[in-house]
């Protein structure tokens, strides 16, 4: 799918008061939106558009925030619209592939059987179709490297807790519809947690503190305690270092 | 090294600047003084750059000891006042909007804020501590900048930026722009069309109340419940501060500098962000009352707040001496 003039009048343009101009593309295809605003966000980003202060891809719209004392909600906008002209949702950037560990289950996973009993399943086959699927990160948002992971097995698709916890624990691995986050921080959240992972998403003392970009594919592999506990150490003592795998396949 | 020592954290103080700006697509907050503007006016005060990092007390109660000759100010408050204590028990008032010099060993109180939910504390060098992208404000929910990410507590002690000689600086004064409507302007938007008639009118007719459901992520009010015309979710999409999001229940939250990146609830309105410093000073209990207007009205408020903002500074003037009351009630050897 291709921005082209045939389609560009599809895109609305919604406002944030002074503070922000929303480029909305609800209206194609869900998989394309996300795409559109990821790659206009390069786009701004690449070009420095004068007096905006940030560019958020959100799940079918694009926020770009601005400084209304240097520039102004029209100029923004004809700057938007003109660099969505020919946006390529094919013209993806090379992704890169994370093989990433989960403990299931037991303290960690505190929803993982309840999750099982809702969907008609034994832990095992959650965890088994947890870990089939590759996930994509559609967006980033929340809190600081919260990742939004899509590409859930439907199998598994619920949704968040109707009651939300006051406490989930860093480094929790949640799943809802057809997504997975993991929290890099203690935080309030409705997710069901269904393991723990041995490394952080978020490190301000790491030279690039987020781990995750929107685009990236992720992979999970389960281990049991005495491997989490493994991984862990050798991340800190650097025997074990974070690495993705890069591909040229599209995600 | 210049420092400073925290006797009385208070409830609610922190570490300031503008912000991380431009890293939200991370899920970073941008975060930064609530009242930014107040910010800049006592940075001037103290001779100080407009971002330098600063003191964000909400509520009031801080007390802390000059480890260094330095020049403070206080804003964001009219009627707060800094007390300097004296060892022989001689305290002086400082009034709000001046600087003054403070001496190495002295130290200086500020109580609750009577008129004020947040106020700016600055001293000459700003506040000196590490840098994560680009910014030393603290966000405490995600547990970033300031002191290890977190809220000052009693015994803290803060570097200081390097100043230039301020031995020769004098005391300067200056008038903040006048604002005293409870008026809150709002832009419909972006999701406006998701609620009633009725609940979009019902906004800017019935009075809200802020509650103490407050702090630097948003504030929760109080008042006739909006009604959506169909669900409350939406797929997250980005926020900007001063978004007033509407959860199932229809009770309506502020969004403010640390909010999260983005969010899965819908927003009717959008507070101008001339009218975000202004709310920052709003206290709990406080009735407030919105008023919509259009986009390029809210911009040419932007616009016209900054210039008032410039020509404070610009305007801004020596200080009389304060009366020094060891002198007035005869404890010096005068009189």
């Amino acid at each position: 799918m291709k921005i082209t003039d045939q389609n560009i009048d599809n895109i609305k343009i919604i406002h944030a008061a002074d503070q922000g101009v929303i480029v909305d593309f609800s209206s194609f295809d869900a998989d394309d939106a996300i795409l559109f605003s990821r790659l206009l966000a390069q786009r701004l980003r690449d070009q420095g558009i004068t007096g905006m202060v940030d560019a958020i891809p959100g799940m079918n719209n694009l926020l770009i925030c601005y400084d209304s004392i240097i520039t102004s909600h029209d100029a923004i906008t004809e700057q938007a619209l003109g660099h969505a002209m020919g946006l390529d949702a094919d013209d993806q950037r090379a992704s890169r592939l994370w093989r990433l560990p989960v403990c299931y289950g037991g303290e960690f996973g505190p929803d993982l059987d309840d999750v099982a009993a809702q969907k008609d399943l034994q832990p095992e086959d959650v965890i088994t179709r947890h870990t089939a699927n590759e996930l994509t990160v559609a967006i980033m948002g929340f809190l600081p490297g919260l990742a939004y992971m899509k590409g859930v097995d439907q199998s598994l698709y619920l949704p968040r807790r109707s009651s939300p916890r006051q406490h989930v624990p860093a480094l929790s691995l949640g799943i809802a519809m057809d997504q997975t986050v993991i929290y890099p921080l203690a935080s309030p959240g409705g997710w069901n947690l269904i393991g723990r992972v041995p490394f952080q998403p978020f490190d301000a003392h790491r030279d690039d503190p987020v781990l995750f970009r929107a685009g990236d594919r992720v992979q999970f592999y389960a281990v049991d305690q005495t491997e989490f506990q493994q991984f862990e150490d050798d991340l800190a003592n650097g025997s074990v270092v974070l690495t993705p795998q890069q591909s040229n396949e599209a995600g | 090294m210049r420092q400073i020592k925290i006797l009385t954290a208070g409830p609610h103080a922190s570490v300031q600047d503008f912000g991380r700006i431009g890293h939200q697509a991370l899920g970073v907050p941008e975060g930064g003084a609530l009242d930014p503007m107040s910010m800049r006016l006592a940075n001037a005060l103290v001779g100080n750059d407009p971002d330098q990092s600063v003191l964000e007390v909400c509520l009031g109660g801080l007390g802390f000891t000059a480890m260094a000759d330095c020049h403070i100010a206080l804003t964001g408050t009219k009627k707060g006042q800094l007390t300097l204590l004296d060892d022989t028990g001689i305290n002086l008032d400082v009034p709000s909007y001046r600087s003054i010099a403070v001496k190495k060993g002295r130290s200086v109180r500020l109580g609750m804020l009577p008129d004020s939910n947040t106020a700016i504390i600055a001293i000459s060098g700003g506040i000196d501590v590490p840098r994560l992208y680009g910014s030393m404000a603290t966000s405490p929910n995600a547990m970033i900048g300031g002191l290890e990410g977190r809220l000052l507590r009693d015994g803290d002690i803060l570097s200081l930026g390097d100043s230039h000689d301020q031995s020769d600086r004098g005391e300067y004064q200056l008038t903040p722009p006048e604002d005293n409507s409870d008026q809150i302007r709002i832009v419909y938007g972006p999701q406006d069309s998701r609620f009633t008639d009725e609940a979009r009118t019902q906004l800017i007719s019935e009075d809200y109340l802020l509650t103490p459901v407050l702090n630097r992520m948003g504030m929760r009010l109080d008042g006739p419940p909006l009604a959506h015309t169909d669900t409350a979710d939406i797929p997250s999409d980005g926020i900007v501060k001063g978004s007033i999001q509407v959860p199932g229940n229809g009770i309506p939250i502020i969004l403010l500098a640390d909010h999260q990146t983005t969010g899965g609830y819908t927003k009717i309105a959008t507070v101008i962000s001339a009218d975000l410093p202004k709310l920052a000073r709003m206290r709990p209990g406080q009735r407030l009352r919105f008023e919509a207007v259009d986009i390029n009205t809210a911009e040419k408020m932007a616009r016209k707040q900054d210039h008032d903002m410039m020509q404070a500074i610009k305007t801004m003037t020596p200080a009389p001496p304060l009366v020094d009351q060891a002198a007035l009630y005869g404890l010096g050897d005068t009189t």
